[in-house]
């Protein structure tokens, strides 16, 4: 794998630092990956612009900061738009479906929005929303192994809120893949080839 | 000697820079921290406070830097292993305190979580402004050791190094962190307890009627003595004689202070730590320290890359500075780029080593943030020209 | 708790083998049996009258997990165990749950009572819940030892609130159990606010 280069961006409240942190985890314990990660917060407690870059390679990582995107996820309309300058041609955009809006967005880039608010809210607490990004992460880019991002979730969590947050990891993961698996024969369909990532 | 297992970490953690140092001092040994508040360094602190109630050792928030420059001073002569943690303000502030150490010859570690400055500067933005600072900043001639981590990893690694040159050499030992290693999250594996090696301060075998606290036994560092022991002793900021008592002459100052600096300064290739690559043929050599060293290795992959034959020396000990090993290198380089998070001031050291053999090109940055590899990138094409 | 780690098989402490899982459609005829085996005081607690074979029926046609889980206890085929977690979707109370157990005589006093509410307090806590609370009449020692055993506390009383089978007034003890401060720390975690910001 080369770099891979992913940033996470929302509101303060969201959990993006979380979100970031979750990824990065997964990637450095427990699939034996290099991964660093790097936040930026606003200034007020809740309702700030705030995001985290998560760099995962299998080589050291010099140079800790991301430059253009392979992924970008995105819970916020502000963060969406400042960003989105920045993926790649052929790049991943995740989204918040009820939360963003995209626009116009450069070449190539595949984008996958999912309803984590709604999804979170439905499994029984709406602060579960990053950890069913996380999921939905997992599941479209393949770029980590199921049982590592599930033991960096379990890690993370407070005590006794594991079930519902694995529920929520899976819900995402599994909403990920379906997307992913409905494209691919959709391009197949269409006599296309699908880009992936490898792992 | 093992470090004490009851504070070690021990496994794969994915902390940042500023929670790994705290791990590398519980690990080295440290069971007294005295500081105050103060961004970037903050975490550092709470995560003391937070794991001593199991591992065991005291926290305290005192008014200000310059009471817990003076309060882990207190605990050293107390027996303890100690740090305080600040930022270039209250670096500022501690600056008696750590001529004190020095003349008092007390082990200690200061923690600087380098920020934007001068002044209040940039709280939240890296910055390697305060380097000269703890070379030159307390008044007086005196040497400290200071060492420059560039990774959390390093963060644990280093610290451990550094609690030990404190303990080995008796000075005050910088450990000059910045914002960006402090809040960056990677991978900390933190060994078992069995294969950290840790020096313990040495005390002395003298009974009390026949211990001088500053008799050194031929090595320059005198044995140490804990309160409570049943020795008395005298320990005065004032030039002291081999008894700990003020002497105030000339003849005392001048052996006094030359085994301040000789203690350092005749030890310099004992406390050489500079981690090269591809120096052996370089024609430019890039000397980094700290986060500067990260950038600067991309930049120099891409050099060579390109087949160019440029080296890189990364400073982790700073302080002695490594100027025989730099003049060594002025042999064969033609050219030193010396890019660093401040507006030049480790490239002085670099210029004053080379002595004119060898061009000297500082690369310098006002901070509040890093420099871009195409920076550093473009001025070793330039060199190499 | 997933439902699909049922069914679980323990052992008692008295060496007897249980199977616990929750109830399905097919169980009406055992679950009659049970509620017929109990002697009067034990079934005081139901509002209905759960020796008539169409109120059983009608339990088991009308199963909603997500409004009342069932989790019974079998031994040797026939039931020996049924705790409820109650929920209401709307309304003030929707962070609460309602559990309620029942044991047959014969296996009480070996942990099956407290084994079968905590897998419940397991999935409140899954499924969101912010406090669970029980009741049980003063004079039930047992029971209210079982919950305390679990983290429930005596929260209210209210008195001469439950006439016992001889018809004497008793005072009703609502035990709770509190879980919010294990939501309170994931919800610190996803502030994504950085409280040593300037300074």
């Amino acid at each position: 794998m080369s770099k891979i280069d992913i940033r996470v961006g929302g509101l303060g409240g969201q959990g993006v630092i979380l979100c970031a942190s979750i990824i990065g985890k997964a990637a450095a314990i427990h699939d034996n990956k290099h991964a660093t990660l790097i936040q930026s917060f606003g200034p007020e407690a809740r309702g700030s612009a705030c995001s985290a870059q998560v760099m995962i390679d299998d080589h050291p990582i010099g140079y800790p900061y991301v430059k253009s995107l392979d992924v970008l996820v995105v819970m916020s309309r502000d963060a969406y738009k400042q960003f989105v300058t920045q993926l790649k041609p052929g790049g991943i955009l995740l989204y918040e479906e009820e939360l963003v809006t995209p626009g116009a967005m450069p070449p190539g880039v595949s984008a996958y929005a999912i309803p984590a608010t709604r999804f979170a809210e439905q499994l029984g607490r709406r602060l579960v929303l990053n950890i069913v990004m996380v999921g939905f992460f997992a599941g479209v880019t393949g770029l980590l192994s199921e049982q590592a991002v599930e033991k960096a979730v379990l890690s993370s969590v407070p005590k006794g809120t594991e079930d519902l947050n694995l529920r929520a990891y899976r819900k995402g993961f599994e909403y990920g893949r379906e997307q992913v698996e409905s494209r691919r024969l959709e391009s197949a369909a269409n006599g296309q080839t699908q880009q992936s990532f490898a792992i | 000697m093992k470090a004490d297992p009851s504070g070690v970490l021990v496994g794969t953690h994915f902390i940042d820079g500023d929670h790994a140092a705290c791990e590398g001092a519980l690990a080295a040994g440290c069971r007294f921290v005295a500081g105050y508040p103060i961004t970037p360094s903050t975490e550092v602190v709470e995560r003391f406070a937070a794991r001593i109630p199991l591992v065991g050792g005291v926290f305290i928030q005192l008014e200000d830097e310059i009471a817990s420059s003076i309060a882990i001073q207190g605990a050293v002569w107390g027996g303890k292993k100690v740090m305080t943690v600040t930022s270039g303000p209250g670096l500022s502030l501690m600056m008696e305190h750590i001529g004190l150490a020095a003349i008092t010859e007390c082990p200690c570690v200061f923690v600087d979580v380098q920020r934007g400055g001068p002044s209040t500067g940039l709280p939240t933005l890296p910055a390697q402004a305060d380097m000269m600072q703890v070379k030159w900043g307390s008044h007086g001639d005196y040497e400290p050791i200071a060492l420059s981590p560039n990774s959390p990893q390093e963060c644990f690694d280093l610290m451990i190094k550094a609690f030990n040159l404190a303990e080995m050499y008796r000075v005050p030992v910088f450990f000059m962190m910045d914002e960006v290693v402090g809040h960056m999250t990677e991978r900390v594996v933190i060994p078992p307890a069995d294969q950290i090696e840790v020096v313990e301060r040495r005390w002395t075998a003298k009974k009390p009627a026949e211990y001088r606290p500053y008799e050194t036994n031929g090595n320059m560092v005198p044995d140490m003595v804990k309160a409570g022991d049943g020795y008395r002793i005298h320990i005065t900021g004032l030039t002291h004689d081999e008894r700990g008592y003020p002497s105030m002459t000339p003849a005392t100052q001048d052996k006094l202070v030359r085994r301040l600096l000789n203690k350092i300064r005749l030890n310099a290739d004992k406390l050489l730590d500079v981690r090269e690559e591809h120096t052996e043929d370089a024609d430019v050599t890039v000397i980094s320290f700290g986060i500067t060293s990260r950038v600067a290795t991309a930049a120099v992959d891409d050099a060579r890359a390109q087949g160019l034959k440029v080296g890189h020396a990364r400073l982790v000990i700073t302080w002695p500075f490594p100027a025989a090993r730099i003049a060594a290198l002025a042999e064969r380089t033609k050219v030193f780029l010396v890019p660093e998070l401040n507006m030049g001031q480790m490239v002085q050291e670099v210029e004053r080593a080379v002595a004119g053999r060898a061009k000297v090109v500082s690369i310098p940055h006002a901070g509040g943030t890093v420099h871009e590899p195409e920076t550093i990138l473009a001025k070793i094409m330039e060199a190499a020209r | 708790m997933n439902l699909e780690e049922y069914p679980i098989t323990l052992t008692l402490k008295d060496g007897l083998h249980v199977t616990i899982r929750p109830m399905t459609a097919s169980d009406g005829p055992a679950l009659l049996e049970f509620f017929r085996s109990l002697p009067e005081e034990d079934r005081q607690f139901l509002r209905e009258d759960v020796t008539q074979q169409e109120v059983v029926a009608r339990f088991v046609a009308n199963l909603d997990y997500d409004t009342v889980l069932p989790l019974l206890a079998i031994n040797e085929g026939k039931i020996v165990g049924d705790a409820t977690l109650h929920r209401t979707h709307r309304g003030w109370s929707s962070h609460v749950g309602e559990i309620r157990v029942v044991v047959a005589r014969a296996f009480q006093r070996n942990g099956l009572g407290t084994t079968l509410a905590k897998y419940l307090v397991r999935h409140a806590i899954s499924v969101g819940l912010d406090k669970m609370v029980g009741e049980v009449i003063d004079n039930q020692v047992g029971a209210r030892r079982a919950f305390e055993r679990l983290g429930f506390h005596p929260e209210a009383v209210l008195k001469g609130h439950v006439k016992d089978i001889h018809g004497m007034k008793r005072d009703l003890v609502i035990l709770a159990n509190d879980v919010s401060h294990i939501w309170e720390k994931m919800e610190a975690m996803v502030a994504d606010f950085s409280p040593t910001f300037g300074g």
